[in-house]
């Protein structure tokens, strides 16, 4: 597959904290106040973690993450910090 | 039961929505009993794949549902041809009970959501995938690869091919084709009058599927 690839188990936590800020709105709000409480919470090591904090999709990508769940959790934490149209999406 | 309806702050009327529990079971009792390995929940919120195309279509007084996911973008996804043949099963037992049913497929079409493609959709793919639909070549979509989906920006379209399996060889009204800056945007439908093969059945068919 060139665009959606399978997730390696490496990145297993990695993918779970994207698909919480994708669709946990309790676990967002944690990491809008606090994002390294909450990606320990998700126990992310450091890289996954500075990666996360940069919002560099290449970087997570690279690491094992799922481009979607990038996708979906960046545009839900820009949606609660911003306005962002519909159409945007 | 119930399900849960939230995330993308578009208006949701009933933010819960009421489950078809008899039909759902039917389903997938059926579903297994005629060879695919379908697995349930009863704790699955539903996301946008589900409610924006409800917004726009659910009557008043809603009607009760049955959710069918269809994992699209986690490899290694259900091939098309497996979603077609699912579909086609669909469609024979819908067919076989007395439900008044509509087939909602939603998804799609091209994008490519999380990566550098994503301000270039594959339009032509779309029309020509329209074209193949109101020809009523549906069927030849069971033929693609899980590479030349991903290619395209149209994993998402296993949803569409499932449905495609209830609906057969019916010809499809193509009501529009809009390309946004990231996504092609479609709606299809196949009335109740060219309804095929697959919907037959001891009861009453379902009444129409759309996308």
């Amino acid at each position: 597959m060139v665009h959606y690839r399978f997730p390696p188990a490496s990145a297993y936590r990695l993918n779970r904290c994207l698909f919480a800020l994708k669709s946990d709105d309790a676990f967002r709000s944690r990491f809008r106040t606090d994002a390294r409480a909450a990606m320990r919470e998700m126990e992310l090591d450091d890289a996954d973690a500075a990666a996360l904090l940069r919002g560099e999709r290449d970087a997570l990508v690279a690491r094992g993450a799922h481009p979607y769940l990038v996708f979906m959790a960046d545009l839900r934490l820009r949606m609660e910090r911003e306005a962002v149209t519909f159409e945007y999406f | 039961m119930r399900g849960d309806v939230r995330a993308l702050p578009v208006p949701v009327p009933d933010p819960r929505a009421a489950i078809h529990e008899p039909l759902a079971r039917a389903l997938v009792e059926a579903g297994i009993e005629r060879g695919f390995d379908l697995v349930y929940t009863q704790d699955a919120p539903l996301d946008y794949a589900f409610y924006v195309p409800l917004h726009f279509t659910m009557p008043e007084p809603s009607v009760p549902l049955v959710p069918l996911h269809v994992n699209v973008y986690l490899p290694p996804q259900p091939t098309p041809k497996r979603c077609y043949e699912w579909g086609r099963a669909l469609g024979e037992i819908l067919g076989s009970r007395s439900e008044r049913v509509v087939l909602m497929a939603s998804g799609g079409m091209s994008h490519f959501p999380g990566t550098d493609r994503y301000a270039s959709p594959e339009f032509d793919y779309d029309r020509r995938l329209l074209d193949l639909l109101s020809a009523g070549r549906s069927r030849e979509l069971a033929g693609v690869t899980a590479e030349e989906l991903d290619r395209a920006g149209n994993i998402e379209l296993r949803t569409w091919i499932t449905l495609l399996g209830a609906v057969g060889d019916a010809k499809a009204d193509v009501y529009c084709y809009e390309p946004s800056w990231h996504h092609g945007n479609a709606v299809v439908e196949w009335p109740l009058a060219v309804r095929t093969s697959g919907f037959r059945g001891a009861g009453a068919p379902p009444s129409e599927a759309s996308l």
